[in-house]
């Protein structure tokens, strides 16, 4: 009889704990998505404004951008972006998906590794 | 000279095993081939019954010397004597009396998780915790049957369906157990497709399981790297005991995310699990030895082990829907109540249970990923109750 009420206690106990540490992880999940989400809200908009001050300068100066993926229109991207989807989730029902943005990364590879890159790829073609 | 032949002949079979054998030597071995045939041709859990099998096997070849029980009676060990006198499966034994296996296996399952759907929604945590409900209920149920208080809280962490956290905890707690505890575990791990679906669909109603959950937010990269050390932190200091299986757990998965030490990742998702499962599973198996279960109250404990540990997986499924349904109706209908089964870990098996009865109730309802968030909230969440009980009962 004394063991069923400890195990009732611990019943109780237990349940009391494993809720509590799982809470406490979950809110701290949600507290640090939180500051990231904003930390990358802000790195984008400052990214954003950088973007607008290089493509400024570059119209004024008459440059041609360096990458030639840039050239490619938007639309046409989004459409390889979708046909890419698409063959990622083979088998899959996937009917209803919507592009609602994409973002351009500034190219951050040096120079050189570019150039073997695509001198690798050329290679092999 | 004919005499001396045969005199020598006789002699080899006293000496052979068939003469040293008794009946129960015998029926293990036969039980011992049952699991061999449902671990290969019916392909239950084949990667650990099959060695579980195998290890019952060897520790019952009579005179075979292999395992040595009496080496780990009671609560100390003697590393001298089993040095002197312990055979190759005693040797290999060590691994789970020290519990070093099962923290080993959490490392290769921690580098082969993906937590992002918890990331991405962390209120899946919740269900990860209401799952371990039949852990405690089993709790009170093994004790009301008899048994002590720590053979009980072994017996009732088969409802974490968790086989690594069960090991670790019996062997802490009630090591005599291990062999049943290990094989129920497993079992029912692999009888969850038959166990789940009657509850769900008991306790939901069918516009509940319709639901269709909204897309997963994705998870960046820095949110990943910092979970495994967020949760480490958290849930070592709220459950010391638990630090051994979370912080390797966590370990792997950070050595996954991090992306630099991919050499170190994929070492711990494949050859370093592989061996360590290959060692606790003959070394588990070879628990269920003949002398054990000659003992009449031993096998009365082992029926009413596979009894509790049907009930512990019933009600934690129970638990994890009924906090579903909670869910359900605290978010307006927004969360499928059949996510909450998969709460009881069992990785990834309870989740896609959850997405065929889901997709039963709604063809187009595409649950796995949704799932995937309780399930492995499940495996931290039973590391936890494993931890809170030993520091109760240990």
């Amino acid at each position: 009889m004394n063991n069923i009420l400890i195990a009732i206690n611990s019943t109780f106990v237990g349940m009391f704990i494993v809720f509590l540490a799982l809470i406490l992880l979950s809110l701290s999940i949600f507290a640090f998505s939180k500051i990231l989400q904003k930390k990358d809200k802000a790195l984008a908009k400052s990214e954003d404004s950088t973007k607008k001050a290089v493509s400024h300068l570059e119209i004024s100066e008459n440059n041609k951008p360096d990458a030639p993926l840039d050239n490619i229109p938007d639309d046409e991207l989004v459409a390889v972006l979708s046909a890419a989807i698409m063959a990622s989730m083979k088998g899959q029902h996937v009917y209803n998906f919507r592009i609602k943005s994409f973002r351009r990364l500034p190219q951050g590879t040096p120079i050189w590794n570019r150039t073997g890159r695509i001198e690798y790829i050329s290679n092999k073609l | 000279m004919i005499d001396n032949f045969f005199t020598s002949i006789k002699n080899l079979l006293i000496e052979s095993g068939f003469a040293g054998g008794t009946w129960l030597h015998y029926v293990l071995i036969l039980v011992s081939f049952v699991l061999m045939y449902l671990a290969i041709v019916k392909k239950y859990e084949p990667l650990l019954l099959l060695p579980i099998a195998f290890g019952m096997f060897l520790a019952n070849l009579p005179l075979g010397g292999l395992m040595h029980p009496e080496l780990f009676k009671g609560d100390h060990i003697v590393i001298q004597d089993i040095v002197e006198k312990g055979g190759l499966l005693d040797f290999l034994y060590l691994g789970v009396k020290l519990g070093i296996y099962p923290p080993l296996i959490f490392l290769g399952i921690g580098a082969m998780t993906d937590f992002g759907p918890l990331i991405s929604n962390p209120k899946s945590l919740l269900l990860g915790a209401a799952a371990q409900l039949g852990i405690f209920l089993t709790l009170i149920g093994a004790v009301a049957l008899g048994f002590d208080l720590k053979e009980a809280g072994a017996i009732a962490i088969i409802g974490g369906a968790d086989g690594p956290t069960a090991i670790y905890l019996t062997s802490k707690l009630a090591p005599e157990l291990l062999g049943p505890i290990a094989i129920a575990a497993y079992s029912y791990m692999a009888l969850v497709p038959i166990i789940q679906p009657p509850i769900m669909k008991a306790l939901t109603t069918k516009k509940e399981r319709e639901v269709v959950m909204e897309q997963l937010r994705p998870v960046s990269k820095t949110e990943k790297i910092i979970f495994p050390v967020l949760v480490t932190v958290l849930v070592s200091l709220a459950v010391p005991a638990a630090a051994p299986l979370i912080g390797m757990l966590m370990l792997g998965n950070l050595l996954r995310e991090s992306g630099v030490v991919e050499r170190l990742s994929k070492t711990a998702q494949n050859e370093l699990i592989n061996i360590i499962t290959i060692f606790l599973g003959l070394t588990v198996g070879a628990t269920a030895s003949a002398d054990k279960l000659s003992d009449p109250e031993y096998g009365l404990k082992t029926l009413g082990i596979i009894l509790l540990g049907l009930v512990a997986f019933s009600f934690g499924t129970a638990g994890g829907v009924l906090f579903g349904k909670i869910m359900y109706w605290v978010t307006g209908g927004k969360v499928n109540p059949l996510i909450g089964s998969a709460g009881v870990s069992a990785v990834p098996m309870a989740a896609r249970v959850s997405q065929k009865v889901g997709q039963e109730a709604n063809p187009g309802n595409f649950l796995l990923m949704h799932a995937m968030g309780p399930n492995v909230a499940g495996v931290i969440g039973s590391a936890v109750a494993a931890g809170i009980l030993l520091s109760l009962f240990g």
